[in-house]
């Protein structure tokens, strides 16, 4: 007989681990996520430009990292190995974890703004702060719950975009989509609505 | 009720089932020694690669076979009586039928190589094999090198399956390029480039001598036959084709050659016995076809095609033209018609051929040296519409006609780069014609008037 440990499960226990780049980059990129995470619990941050220009690079760059490594030494075709296998892609303790976290953030998003640190009559709190000066940047006003939630929207646009992008680069419909989705999340829907606020503001 | 038994629940047997259902009241029962529910076996595979569940390889819910009266019975058929009209099934009662058809499938060749039985050396062909694979190769460290013997579609998917888990792969192709057998030159070296640059040890001209165990019977290492390399390995996976799985058979006098033999109705020499899918042998070639056809789609035209038969509307079984497609890697591969390789083509078929000058695509046309009756197309990296290429056969459409009119059988997607013109100019300068490439018309395609 053999001594193998023989599992009775179907899937077996293919390559799931991460390599060295991709710990590096969820710690880039978490420690991004980490930040606003502390501004929703009202953690004051001294320098809001520096603070937010650390936190969203860092979930970008992150994010571009890591698919960077995933897809960098493949060859182009279909990438599907081991959805099943993970987690995160398999409704998995991480995939519920991922979900209920989503909700949760848009219950508080459309219910209850003002734990994200939205004050109607006066200065803004907790995470919503931490975007007033981008806010001011682009339509002169402070930021709003909704402005925060298209910055991150459009943000997870760009860098999934770029995941995608090489993801699919055997597949040109699936690359000219992701670019026009690209392109309309971040002009059409993000920065042109906020430059007409300003034009019409006053 | 006339009771209609049914042996093999793949394509073809439950193909013959769901149109004898809709057709008639009869009683149905479908045997399976494999699997309870029936599932999509050119799925398999993506089981093991993480692409689905094997659940997801069911195409039917289970509540369907309940539903639509149709009775599964789990067991082995071990023999065949067809004087007194029932089959002995391994744990379960003796089964009488009105009707029976064998749609058995096929098991992997074994060619008598020292050391095939053993522990670590398998095929991919079943469910059974599948779990099996799951034990003998879960990862690189119980697996660290796994030989496939035999350059065929299931030997470079079993050697996809690997890489997708790190598994080094060495890949003993007996001829001198991958599918040459099958697949001109051009193709079949495109695909050996592809097969190294997935990192698979691919050798050419490569057969197996032996397979050596360890002191616990497990495979150790292989020996190959030519160079007499001795390659350590966990895992032989034996590739080298199917045959029939019809030994069951053997004595119920039912006819048998290497599958078992039918007419173009699919009925056997014995009353009442049928036999579809891949089990099936044709006494007389259809066309350029094998008696033989292990192929998805024959074994679901053949299902419904007896259906038919069964209640009530002889049909002879009709094929068409032949078509297939395949995958190796990353390469999407169809054909049209008949393009022969090398070693089985005649001299008066001659090939157009044009290969991208970077990307892996490339496309074989065939045709007739004298009357430049167009007779196939293999394309790869470029799908095609398969009602054009049908409508092409049927109309003896001339090599000349299928160039000037290619844009037309295009069915790639939106947006995807287009290599009509390339095609057409090295047509044009290998033959010393003058082709012009008509603009596609959606009305010509569909043909409305």
């Amino acid at each position: 007989m053999s001594t193998l440990d023989k599992s009775m499960a179907l899937t077996g226990e293919p390559p799931k681990s991460l390599s060295t780049n991709q710990k590096l980059a969820a710690l880039v990129g978490l420690s991004g996520l980490g930040i606003l995470l502390l501004a929703i619990f009202n953690v004051t941050f001294p320098n809001k430009v520096l603070w937010l220009s650390i936190s969203l690079s860092a979930i970008t760059i992150g994010t571009i990292w890591f698919s960077w490594d995933a897809y960098t030494n493949k060859l182009p075709g279909i990438k599907n190995d081991g959805v099943w296998f993970k987690s995160i892609s398999s409704r998995g303790l991480w995939g519920w974890i991922a979900g209920i976290a989503l909700t949760g953030f848009y219950i508080v998003l459309y219910f209850y703004p003002e734990y994200l640190g939205l004050v109607s009559d006066g200065d803004n709190k907790g995470v919503i702060s931490l975007f007033d000066p981008l806010s001011k940047l682009l339509n002169g006003n402070p930021a709003s719950q909704w402005f925060v939630y298209g910055t991150l929207y459009t943000v997870a646009i760009l860098a999934f975009g770029i995941k995608f992008l090489w993801k699919y680069r055997h597949n040109r419909y699936e690359r000219l989509r992701t670019i026009s989705v690209m392109f309309f999340q971040t002009a059409f829907a993000f920065i042109i609505p906020e430059l007409m606020a300003r034009l019409n503001g006053h | 009720m006339e009771h209609i038994v049914i042996i093999g629940n793949g394509i073809a047997g439950i193909t013959a089932a769901r149109h004898i259902r809709k057709l008639s009241d009869k009683k149905i029962t479908i045997v399976s020694a494999e699997s309870k529910y029936f599932f999509s076996r050119t799925a398999l595979m993506y089981v093991y690669m993480g692409h689905m569940k094997f659940e997801h390889t069911q195409p039917y819910e289970n509540h369907f076979w309940k539903k639509n009266k149709i009775d599964l019975l789990e067991g082995l058929v071990t023999e065949v009586d067809t004087q007194k009209k029932f089959i002995k099934i391994d744990g379960v009662p003796d089964l009488k039928y009105d009707k029976l058809i064998i749609a058995t499938g096929s098991k992997p060749n074994k060619f008598g190589w020292p050391g095939q039985d053993l522990e670590g050396v398998q095929g991919l062909y079943s469910k059974q094999d599948l779990e099996l694979l799951e034990e003998n190769a879960p990862n690189n460290k119980v697996c660290k090198r796994a030989v496939i013997v035999g350059g065929g579609l299931i030997g470079i998917e079993l050697a996809e399956m690997l890489r997708t888990r790190n598994i080094p792969v060495t890949f003993l192709v007996r001829e001198t390029s991958f599918w040459n057998g099958v697949l001109p030159n051009g193709e079949s070296e495109m695909i050996n480039e592809h097969i190294r640059e997935h990192h698979i040890d691919l050798r050419l001209g490569a057969s197996l001598k032996e397979i050596i165990p360890d002191e616990n019977g497990k495979v150790k290492s292989v020996v190959i036959k030519e160079t007499g390399e001795t390659i350590d390995c966990n895992l032989v996976g034996l590739t080298a084709g199917v045959t029939p799985n019809i030994d069951f058979l053997k004595d119920s006098g039912i006819e048998l050659g290497r599958g078992v033999k039918v007419n173009r109705l699919l009925e056997t020499n014995s009353k009442d016995v049928f036999a579809i899918g891949d089990c099936a042998e044709q006494h007389q070639a259809i066309g350029n076809r094998r008696l033989i056809e292990a192929v998805w789609y024959t074994g679901r035209m053949m299902g419904e095609t007896l259906a038919q038969t069964i209640c009530g509307n002889p049909t002879e079984y009709k094929p068409g033209h032949w078509f297939n497609s395949a995958k190796f890697l990353d390469i999407e591969y169809q054909t049209y018609g008949w393009v022969f390789s090398k070693r089985r083509k005649n001299d008066s078929e001659t090939h157009f051929h044009w290969r991208h000058p970077k990307e892996k695509i490339c496309i074989t046309a065939a045709f007739d040296k004298d009357s430049k009756t167009f007779l196939g197309i293999n394309t790869f990296g470029i799908r095609m519409r398969h009602e054009i290429f049908d409508r092409w056969l049927n109309e003896n459409r001339s090599i000349d006609f299928v160039m000037e009119h290619l844009v037309d059988a295009n069915f790639d997607p939106e947006f995807y780069k287009r290599f009509e013109t390339e095609i057409v100019s090295k047509y044009n300068s290998d033959f010393g014609k003058s082709i012009k490439l008509k603009k596609s018309n959606l009305k010509r395609i569909f043909q409305i008037a």
